[in-house]
């Protein structure tokens, strides 16, 4: 796991993020459990409620669940909700897109234009 | 800027109590220790913040037993004696600046008299840590004279002694001053492999003036200013809770009136506000960013101190 | 019992020093036998156990200002190690009576070794074996003038050697005591001096009263235990006081 702790983006959200990727990638599987919060914790040389802010917040989006004094494991990912995820990210991705788009003038048409473009790249 | 995080500690209070002090007061020539309340998260490591001066060493020693001349309550361990007893001392580990061990005592000594005083002291333990933290080894290493180490050592002994024990507290009284900068990344592996094995029951207290060196093992902070805690907090409730603010120096002037912490200079400023008050910053041509904890404690502590000025 | 002992014991040595062993233990009896024994070869006879018996509390005294980690110097009560263990009061308080112990035990020695000497020195002499040493090399040619044993009988003089090991005891105790009040090694000089006087004066009246030794020997018992109270006693009121302010 790699932190970059200037990077402006919390380190809690760092962390949740890639683990969130591991998920949803299948990394960590259904009902596997995370590693402990303290031990991650001294892994990644961070503190404790750092990475158990991490857990929580993963906790809160439904990813994983906590089991009383044993930890955290990962949640069964329904398909729907596995590709409610990923178009979600999508989603976060294109708007990004959209709003680089705005500040450097560009028209929607060229906008458009440039997606299929890439997209045309992507299939050769 | 409103967080839809859930905030750990505060609001469903998701945490055991290590220590609840109540009302605790000390009086000295001058000074006075006043905490009307204290709780220490039971398996995180609470960071002690303040000014020299500002009563830390009292209030630690108030907690270990060294001093009992105060007044107020103390519980431990969430069980139901009050104050402090011996059974309660051996699950406390302290290592502090004062007069600690006899200065002829020998390492050798030193685990002699460690194996008197507590039950749960591992000799192994102790010489396995000795190694490690480069006090030596073998019969050469052991026959060295507390007096003949230097503060860094003296400091790793103490680390060592209290280590080596099976203990579900450490109070740790200025752990870092003494040490060099690659000694002090040490004591943060110590501190959170302490942590980890105490699976959520171990505990650890600690006080420092400068907090830039134990920032990333510190779960929950108490700033402590003239006798008084002015603020506490989980770490990153407490990023929640402030903002650092940059902006143009056109709008300093304008700027000064909310944060309670800035610095100015020809290009901008950058200061500390309350998340909560962000708003009356509208209009103003700001950056914000989340602080780091050095950087609410100097704010905090640079308010508190105004007020007395 | 012999387990809580040895645990005395370890707590006690924990306080102390190898130099201040070495010299305590083994160096100090054997000096002060040595030197009751030289005086008495020289003719004074059973008055130089007198004399180690006289010289034995000014011994402990300095000895303790001196050697390092001896178990009054330094400031002991206020050690934070001792103070944040359960245990810490009963180490020292263990420690302090042990010492006391071993006060009495190094009297009972040193004065044992010189008597043992002395007796052996005499049996030897009239053994007719003294004369061909030569007469003269410490003046008197090793007459042994004051055969107290001999002159008072065994009883009395067992009773009389019991009442100088408890007297050096009660005057050890008592004046390391004293000096405790003070860091400055004049006054435990004067202490320590003091004490050499007064174990003399009261090691003559002993003399001179040899008919009631074994009442003596109850008295400075007596004494000694008082002392012995008395000094850890304050010891202890010093450690409790170290845990408020002054």
């Amino acid at each position: 796991m790699k932190l970059l702790q200037n990077s402006g983006v919390p380190i809690y959200q760092q962390i949740a993020e890639q683990l969130k990727t591991d998920i949803l990638a299948g990394k960590l599987k259904e009902g596997e459990y995370l590693p402990s919060i303290r031990g991650l914790a001294r892994e990644l040389k961070i503190s404790v409620i750092t990475t158990m802010k991490a857990y929580e917040l993963l906790e809160a989006e439904g990813l994983v669940t906590a089991a009383q004094g044993k930890g955290f494991y990962v949640n069964a990912q329904d398909s729907e909700m596995l590709r409610e995820q990923h178009l979600r990210r999508v989603e976060e991705a294109l708007l990004e897109a959209i709003q680089a788009a705005q500040i450097a003038g560009m028209t929607d048409r060229e906008l458009q234009g440039t997606l299929q473009a890439l997209l045309g790249m992507k299939e050769s | 800027m409103k967080n839809n995080h859930l905030n750990i500690a505060e609001e469903n209070r998701m945490w055991d109590s290590v220590i609840r002090a109540r009302n605790l007061r000390k009086k000295y020539r001058g000074f006075e220790l006043t905490v009307p309340q204290l709780e220490l998260p039971k398996g995180f490591a609470t960071a002690l913040i303040g000014e020299n001066g500002a009563g830390k060493t009292t209030l630690l020693n108030i907690l270990t037993g060294i001093r009992l001349d105060f007044k107020g309550e103390i519980r431990y361990f969430d069980e139901g004696n009050r104050g402090i007893d011996s059974r309660v001392q051996e699950r406390i580990g302290y290592t502090g600046p004062g007069s600690y061990f006899l200065p002829q005592w020998s390492i050798r000594q030193v685990e002699e008299i460690s194996e008197i005083l507590f039950e749960n002291f591992h000799q192994d333990r102790f010489r396995t840590l000795c190694r490690d933290l480069g006090l030596g080894e073998g019969m050469g290493a052991y026959t060295k004279e507390v007096r003949k180490l230097s503060d860094g050592s003296r400091m790793k002994l103490m680390l060592a002694a209290v280590l080596a024990r099976d203990t579900a507290l450490l109070v740790l009284d200025e752990p870092a001053s003494p040490l060099d900068p690659l000694m002090r990344d040490k004591l943060c592996d110590l501190i959170r492999e302490y942590l980890e094995q105490g699976e959520g029951e171990r505990s650890v207290f600690f006080s420092t003036h400068n907090i830039a060196d134990m920032e990333n093992v510190t779960d929950y902070a108490v700033i402590l200013e003239h006798g008084s805690i002015v603020e506490e907090g989980f770490v990153e409730d407490l990023k929640e809770k402030y903002v650092l603010v940059k902006g143009e120096e056109r709008d300093a002037e304008q700027a000064g009136k909310i944060l309670f912490s800035m610095n100015r200079s020809a290009y901008g400023f950058q200061g500390i506000c309350l998340s909560r008050n962000l708003d009356q910053l509208a209009g103003m041509d700001v950056a914000v960013e989340t602080p780091s904890l050095s950087q609410i404690c100097v704010a905090v502590m640079k308010a508190n101190t105004k007020l007395r000025l | 019992m012999d387990w809580k002992m040895r645990k005395m014991c370890r707590s006690y040595l924990i306080f102390t020093s190898l130099p201040y062993r070495v010299i305590v233990y083994a160096a100090l009896p054997a000096v002060l036998a040595a030197l009751g024994f030289c005086v008495g070869m020289a003719g004074l006879g059973d008055a130089g156990v007198l004399l180690a018996a006289v010289l034995l509390p000014s011994a402990e005294i300095l000895s303790d200002y001196w050697f390092l980690g001896g178990i009054q110097t330094g400031d002991m009560e206020k050690l934070d190690y001792l103070k944040t263990s359960g245990q810490g009061r009963r180490v020292m308080r263990d420690a302090l009576v042990f010492d006391l112990i071993r006060k009495l035990l190094t009297a009972l020695g040193s004065l044992a070794l010189c008597v043992l000497a002395l007796r052996l020195w005499k049996d030897w002499g009239q053994q007719g074996r003294w004369q061909e040493m030569g007469t003269g090399v410490l003046g008197r040619g090793g007459i042994f003038d004051w055969d107290f044993a001999g002159s008072m009988g065994w009883f009395p003089w067992s009773g009389m050697l019991l009442y100088l090991v408890l007297l050096s005891w009660f005057l050890s105790v008592l004046g390391t005591f004293l000096s405790r009040y003070s860091g400055l090694i004049w006054m435990n000089m004067t202490i320590g001096y003091g004490a050499t006087a007064l174990a003399a004066a009261a090691g003559l009246v002993g003399i001179l009263l040899w008919r009631y030794s074994w009442g003596l020997a109850a008295m400075a018992g007596a004494g000694a235990l008082l002392a012995d109270v008395l000094a850890v006693k304050a010891a202890m009121k010093k450690v409790e006081e170290s845990y408020y302010d002054t």
